[in-house]
């Protein structure tokens, strides 16, 4: 679901199109009760990227046709422009919603028995599980050493958008070292318990799909089939409002 | 007894060190016997569990001399992941050693890298669970649980592979005390039910002379002193010298001698202190005093 949504989000280039995919992205959101929490870092990063690009759509890029909406000496800012702008903000929330969907709601081993179903080769989904769990370790240890810098008396909230930054290089370096040795622990435990990339092994979790598993896949791929449609061969849903 | 690790004239230097990390290393454990190894930080007690456990010289560049033998293998001509069929690892940090999101995925994944069937699995997860009691934590994830309960996790993970061999290195180092008690008593549940060779590498004393058959004094990558609980203890002053912290009631009872008092051994525990201080003191063991 995720990986068909995702792909229909960030393949089509109409609004008429992304607008209902973002709708039916939330809508998951809320039917699968996935806490607001969740979403937040999601939030903050798409709505920091999109702020820069909003400044990039609107003030930087030339307006060479539709309607000019303000103008101010050589700087205009155009309708589709500020369209285009919409469209990518409604494709960067719902593929991110959709991945938060997916983290929230699949443990990690049924991503794995997922892709081990779609005959991916072993390692490929260990690296991708290994990805996933380590994301919380160093989580913990960015937090760490950004309270001990912290209680060394750097501020992280003063200063301006360039300083703080910097002040960050501070956290990066020990960081750095700290996923140095956490990778070196992490070699020894995975080759403590016999782990070989290749070669045979067997799986104790099994995974069964189901009749509404067939139903839900073929519903999406109907969707896919209509966005891929509509995206490049039909006319039906153009990318310009008004 | 047949002898289930033999280390001979053991060298190692890591190829960013200078000097030998273990410098002609040599003994050997029986099997079932429970050796633990202490020493100041740097004497070299990580280096050796990894040399047992055939990470050394496989995984990490450096000069090798001499041999380490685990039942029939040499760890030479094995590395660690062959080796890991006879020697299941314990390391020091509880959260870096997980490999997965559930504690059952933790326990199953090493017999799964080892082609067991599943319902061994299975059942080897059972036995493993139960042995350390975290049968009721299956289905959460390891870093949900307590320090403890994550050693436990990490000890079940190694025992479901059935070792022959136990290493646990610094298990208890980051843990409360409470956590501390929980994974001794887990290693005395499995001396009462398996008959495993275990090597514990620890500082706590205190616990180390409740559990173990011998001990083996480290200091700048040699064996200062390898010897049963109680000789190993009768040499306080060397052990001390070494930065190695004494179990109290022996301090005391060394203390007692040096002042002329006539024990005939140190007290290691506080069961046996009461019975040797009661006796200087001219009372039975359970009178009050």
């Amino acid at each position: 679901m995720v990986a068909v949504l995702s792909f229909c989000t960030l393949t089509t280039h109409s609004l008429y199109v992304a607008g209902p995919l973002l709708a039916l992205v939330v809508l998951i959101v809320v039917l699968a009760k996935i806490p607001l929490s969740s979403l937040k870092v999601y939030t903050m990063v798409i709505g920091w990227l999109l702020m820069v690009s909003f400044v990039i759509y609107t003030v930087f890029t030339p307006v060479t046709s539709g309607t000019v909406l303000y103008r101010y000496g050589m700087l205009m800012v155009g309708l589709d422009n500020l369209l285009a702008w919409l469209l990518v903000a409604m494709k960067w929330f719902a593929a991110s919603y959709i991945t938060a969907v997916l983290l929230v709601t699949t443990k990690q081993r049924d991503i794995v028995l997922g892709l081990r179903a779609w005959k991916v080769p072993y390692i490929v989904c260990f690296i991708a599980s290994s990805i996933l769990r380590q994301l919380a370790v160093v989580s913990v240890d960015f937090f760490t050493a950004t309270e001990a810098q912290m209680s060394r008396g750097l501020d992280f909230k003063q200063g301006s958008l360039f300083t703080r930054l910097s002040r960050f290089v501070r956290v990066g370096i020990p960081l750095l070292f700290v996923s140095f040795k956490r990778m070196e622990e992490m070699s020894n435990a995975m080759q403590s318990r016999a782990f070989k990339p290749t070669g045979r092994r067997t799986t104790y979790s099994t995974i069964r799909m189901k009749t509404s598993d067939a139903l839900v896949m073929g519903a999406l791929s109907a969707l896919a089939f209509i966005v891929v449609w509509a995206t490049y061969f039909g006319t039906a849903f153009p990318y310009r409002i008004g | 007894m047949k002898r289930e690790i033999i280390v001979q004239n053991l060298s190692w230097r890591y190829a960013t060190s200078q000097n030998w990390v273990l410098d002609n290393i040599t003994f050997d454990v029986e099997q079932g016997e429970f050796l633990a190894i202490t020493g100041a930080t740097g004497a070299g007690k990580t280096s050796l569990c990894l040399c047992l456990s055939g990470m050394i010289p496989h995984g990490y560049n450096g000069v090798w001399k001499g041999s380490v033998t685990i039942g029939s293998l040499d760890t030479r001509e094995h590395d660690a992941s062959d080796i890991a069929q006879r020697v299941g690892m314990v390391f020091q940090d509880p959260e870096s050693q997980f490999l997965t999101m559930s504690v059952e995925d933790e326990i199953a994944f090493g017999p799964e890298n080892l082609a067991v069937p599943r319902e061994e699995i299975g059942r080897r997860i059972h036995d493993a669970a139960e042995t350390v009691r975290i049968d009721d934590c299956l289905d959460r994830a390891p870093y949900e649980l307590s320090g403890g309960q994550k050693q436990r996790v990490a000890i079940a993970a190694a025992l479901a592979m059935e070792p022959e061999v136990l290493i646990l290195d610094e298990p208890t180092s980051q843990l409360d005390p409470v956590g501390k008690l929980e994974v001794f008593s887990v290693l005395k549940e499995l001396r009462r039910k398996k008959s495993i060779t275990i090597i514990l590498v620890e500082h706590f004393t205190e616990e180390i002379v409740k559990h173990a058959d011998r001990i083996m004094l480290l200091y700048d990558g040699r064996i200062e002193l390898l010897d049963r609980i109680e000789r190993f203890f009768e040499n306080v002053d060397l052990i001390a010298a070494k930065g190695v912290p004494i179990p109290q009631v022996t301090e005391l009872g060394h203390l007692l001698r040096s002042a002329g008092v006539n024990l005939s051994s140190l007290p290691l525990t506080l069961e046996q202190a009461v019975d040797a201080y009661s006796g200087l003191l001219g009372r039975n063991r359970n009178e009050q005093p």
